[in-house]
């Protein structure tokens, strides 16, 4: 039996996640559900068996349909809910409502209305068609047309969301302000890329350069950035009289707030699930899973939005995740010169894991993804760990704040922008790839998982 | 044992990688696309391994189609080299999109109606493309060249700098045996009247002037090419009203099977058994 299949045994919610996933990409991709033969066939016992098909019962019944723009302009007057966090594009603020089984972009630009998460609106105007051009991006949203508000448009919050998420629009717009009068304009957009996922305000030659070294990952966050705000914050909480089970308590509620004043996008919310369940097993005092607990990521994901199943960020994050669990050695680094070989070796790892994907969506790969990311990876913590206290200083002294940003924070952008720039110009950096089909992408995976091996443990 | 099963992967993977290459097909024998890039024009003609892109997509500030609509449609038929690009006229919604495919793909030669020769503009255009002016052929009569087993034949109205830069768009007649195209970018009325008595222009599909503006696509021009199918290369919802009423209604009496890239999307005709076939 391959390793990878008894693996798979011992982690069941793993199938589970893969076997609803299936279901939920059943109206647009009926046939797929023959991977669940496989799916099921690994599963060591009926209870599994059974589990997983009761997921992929409920999957069915709350399987999006594939979305079709408007055609024509149509005027709505109807009572919606806001589903994702306002997030900042090069065309202002926008979200997603939904109601009446119909989604809808709302771009917030210059009208002072604020709208946040579970918001409960109602929405009077024109809805626009959808522009060829972002047509793709928006449907896979389940987005069928926009509107733009405050063009004779009118927007009326008739209750409110959960407070959580409009504390994290707060501090992310606290912090916007804050970087831009303690940093250059240049600097202070890129921390708040790093920082806040304002990645959409990047200069445009900084943003190819990015996607030319593999590194675009930095500025949309993803795990890693919650990871550090998790570390940072966990070493304050642990320095703290409190106990363990009070330390959790308030670090998944501020990441949480993080999650929101991020944007609450898939690769978040995996890692705020994740890092809630390792943090659960350091509460009872057991080894983490990390295996386990991205497969009950997914699962939370795809109960909160079904529409995860159509988001590629999901599956980049998921599968780094995955294949870095599974291809990584289980010790703890010793010295300097391992630290900087395991670093290049996740780098490795986490490059080939999303390398496929990549290539297709955006038809090119990095070659110096390894390189580029050793050395970008010193600046990222102080810029989004040291970002974050100056801001928070700030609050109490903003002349030290602003002391902070400018001598600890600039001098990492400055160097980030450097070998981003440098890097990036290189002709080799990435080479275009020609199209191929989808279906090359689970045979890659298939072939990957067939040649992993147990990892072994050191002896003690 | 653990060796011999890691080099049996290894082999799989690789008799993969070789059907893949092997899979990644081969080009048409002759296929007319229309790109569904909003408002604007942008078609593209493959025969005999070669490529020719007539227009390349609209250009505004905060969209251009070449990077976001042609250069990802190229990548997915496995388009490296593109060799010839006709212009049919300065406007951005038709050359917008250059400086964009110019930046990503090797590009032969760039044809333009001679009468642009020193339009500011036009111009400007090329250069922000970085295009050469030794690989810019400025036509003056009409010219007819093999392509791939395809007569293209190109042809400059007569323009006078007074007049609209549209009515001095270049027109394009593409044709073997039965497969035959028609297309006159957004060359309005008193154009295609002129346009008419030089030549054959009769084709089986015909693009739609001026993105169906009620100045173009006359009856007179209709009688003259006698089309099966037309097609409308506009934009979703664009502020124009395009295609204009006056012409759907003029296509549909004549009992012209009628195709709107805003709402079929890009639409593909290939060469099939002498004429061209919409691809499904």
């Amino acid at each position: 039996m391959p390793p990878i299949v008894k693996e798979l045994q011992s982690r069941p919610i793993v199938l589970y996640a893969i076997a609803m996933g299936l279901a939920l990409s059943c109206r647009a991709h009926p046939w797929q559900m023959i991977f669940l033969v496989p799916v099921l066939a690994v599963a060591s016992n009926w209870t599994t068996r059974f589990a997983a098909l009761a997921l992929v019962f409920v999957g069915i019944l709350t399987a999006p349909s594939p979305a079709k723009s408007l055609m024509e302009r149509e005027f709505v007057n109807r009572t919606m809910d806001i589903v994702t966090v306002p997030r900042t594009g090069k065309s202002g603020d926008w979200c997603i409502a939904e109601g009446g089984g119909t989604r809808l972009g709302l771009f917030l630009g210059e009208s002072k209305t604020s709208l946040s998460l579970g918001d409960r609106i109602h929405l009077k105007g024109v809805v626009r068609t959808l522009k060829e051009g972002s047509e793709q991006f928006w449907l896979s949203k389940g987005v069928i047309g926009t509107m733009f508000i405050g063009e004779d448009n009118e927007v009326t919050v008739l209750q409110s969301g959960s407070p959580i998420f409009r504390w994290g629009m707060s501090w992310r717009q606290s912090f916007i302000s804050f970087a831009a009068t303690s940093l250059s304009p240049r600097h202070a957009r890129l921390a708040d890329a790093l920082c806040f996922n304002l990645d959409a305000l990047l200069d445009k030659d900084l943003q190819e350069n990015l996607a030319r070294t593999g590194t675009v990952h930095i500025v949309s966050a993803s795990g890693l950035h919650v990871m550090i705000f998790a570390v940072a914050f966990q070493l304050v909480l642990s320095k703290l009289p409190i106990p363990r089970w009070a330390q959790l308590v308030l670090l998944l509620f501020f990441l949480l707030i993080y999650a929101g004043a991020t944007g609450f996008r898939p690769p978040v919310l995996r890692a705020v699930v994740m890092v809630g369940v390792m943090m659960s097993a350091y509460l009872v005092r057991r080894e983490g899973d990390l295996l386990s607990a991205a497969g009950l990521a997914a699962i939370a994901q795809f109960f909160l939005d079904p529409r995860s199943v159509f988001d590629i960020g999901f599956y980049l994050s998921f599968l780094t995740v995955a294949a870095l669990s599974l291809f990584m050695p289980l010790d703890a680094p010793r010295g300097g010169k391992e630290w900087l070989l395991r670093g290049a070796q996740a780098s490795f790892v986490a490059s080939l894991a999303s390398a496929p994907i990549v290539a297709l969506i955006f038809g090119r790969v990095s070659l110096i993804s390894i390189l580029a990311n050793l050395m970008i990876g010193v600046s990222i913590g102080p810029i989004v760990a040291g970002g974050l206290l100056a801001w928070l200083i700030s609050l109490v002294s903003p002349s030290l704040g602003g002391w902070l940003m400018s001598v600890g924070v600039a001098p990492f952008c400055t160097y980030l922008e450097w070998v981003v720039n440098s890097l990036g110009v290189l002709p080799f950096a990435a080479v275009e790839v020609p199209a191929f089909s989808v279906y090359w992408i689970p045979i890659f995976y298939f072939v990957s998982l067939a040649l992993w091996r147990f990892k072994r443990r050191p002896a003690p | 044992m653990a060796i011999q099963a890691e080099a049996c992967t290894v082999k799989f993977g690789l008799a993969l990688l070789l059907a893949f290459a092997i899979g990644c097909g081969g080009a048409p024998s002759g296929e007319l696309s229309f790109l569904a890039v909003g408002q604007g024009d942008c078609s593209v003609f493959r025969a005999g391994g070669k490529t020719i892109l007539i227009d390349v997509g609209p250009k505004t500030q905060t969209f251009d189609a070449g990077e976001k609509i042609v250069l990802p449609w190229l990548r997915q038929q496995g388009i490296g080299k593109i060799d010839m690009i006709l212009l049919t006229h300065p406007d951005s919604d038709h050359v917008g999109g250059l400086a964009a495919i110019c930046a990503k793909k090797r590009v032969g030669t760039v044809v333009i109606p001679g009468h642009f020769r020193t339009h500011a503009g036009m111009n400007e255009t090329l250069a922000l493309a970085g295009v050469r002016q030794e690989d810019v052929i400025w036509i003056d009569r009409t010219m007819e060249a093999d392509f791939g087993g395809f007569t293209l034949k190109m042809a400059p109205p007569p323009w006078n700098p007074e007049a609209s830069d549209n009515d001095g768009s270049l027109f394009v007649w593409i044709g073997k045996g039965n497969a035959t195209a028609v297309i006159t970018g957004d060359a309005g009325v008193e154009t295609e009247m002129q346009m008419a008595p030089k030549g054959d222009w009769s084709a089986d599909i015909i693009h739609a002037g001026h993105h169906g503006s009620k100045s173009s696509t006359s009856d007179a021009w209709l009688e003259e090419v006698d089309p099966k199918i037309c097609v409308y290369s506009c934009g979703r919802d664009n502020t124009y009203g395009h295609p204009a009423p006056e012409v759907v209604d003029r296509i549909s009496r004549k009992g012209i099977r009628a195709y709107r890239t805003d709402r079929d999307g890009t639409l593909t005709f290939r060469y099939e058994n002498g004429v061209f076939v919409l691809r499904q």
